[in-house]
């Protein structure tokens, strides 16, 4: 990844390859993020991956 | 030209730092949200459960289950028909006559100026009451707050 700006704009147009490289880039957060008590929540998972495409909707530069 | 290149790449940096930022604290804010509305919803179907195991429920109420399993066969009964605890707990919460104005109009299907002349009530009152339950109903699924049941 050279130019994260490009690649942020890319993904706010809807690129997809763009926003597969920034959900890959938080997966390991959102997996993290994803346990609760040592058990690991699927639906939970779910939240932060839309929350992770609302921030990148949202997101103002 | 290569005080330019620096440049550039730390304001790039300075951005990718700004948003991962940004996307940990939506996401730690979205998780306490989430444990949050999942808490509530557990405590109040332990509520439930320990109202149904202490015989602390209301005989109107329990009139109303068995009216609503004597409409289906013997093998069904409302825990069956109403899978999901948190509209059990909705329903539970309306008054008596609102119970059975929505028994009437779901489970036997009648009309709005049936359920009237079978409660003794005026047409339009029963509509108001249909239409203000199924908003309590709603919201309550929604899991607003300030509804008053």
């Amino acid at each position: 990844m050279k130019n994260f700006k490009k690649l942020l704009m890319l993904a706010k147009m809807g690129d997809p390859k763009a926003m597969r490289q920034i959900v890959d880039m938080y997966s390991r957060l959102i997996m993290k993020e994803s346990v609760v008590d040592g058990v690991f929540d699927d639906d939970l998972r779910q939240v932060l991956y839309n929350t992770l495409l609302m921030c990148v909707r949202l997101f103002e530069f | 030209m290569t005080e330019e290149k620096y440049t550039y790449q730390t304001e790039d940096e300075s951005l990718h730092n700004l948003f991962a930022a940004y996307v940990v604290t939506a996401i730690r804010r979205q998780k306490a949200r989430y444990l949050m509305k999942k808490s509530r919803e557990q405590k109040m179907v332990v509520s439930l459960d320990e109202m149904l195991e202490s015989n602390m429920v209301d005989p109107a109420l329990i009139t109303f289950f068995d009216e609503m399993d004597r409409l289906f066969d013997s093998e069904a009964t409302l825990e069956n028909i109403i899978c999901n605890d948190m509209l059990l707990i909705g329903i539970l919460k309306l008054s008596d006559r609102e119970r059975r104005i929505l028994n009437l109009r779901l489970v036997r299907k009648m009309k709005h100026e049936e359920i009237a002349d079978l409660l003794g009530l005026n047409k339009n009152t029963v509509e108001k009451a249909y239409e203000r339950l199924i908003k309590k109903l709603r919201a309550h699924m929604r899991g607003e707050k300030g509804e008053e049941f």
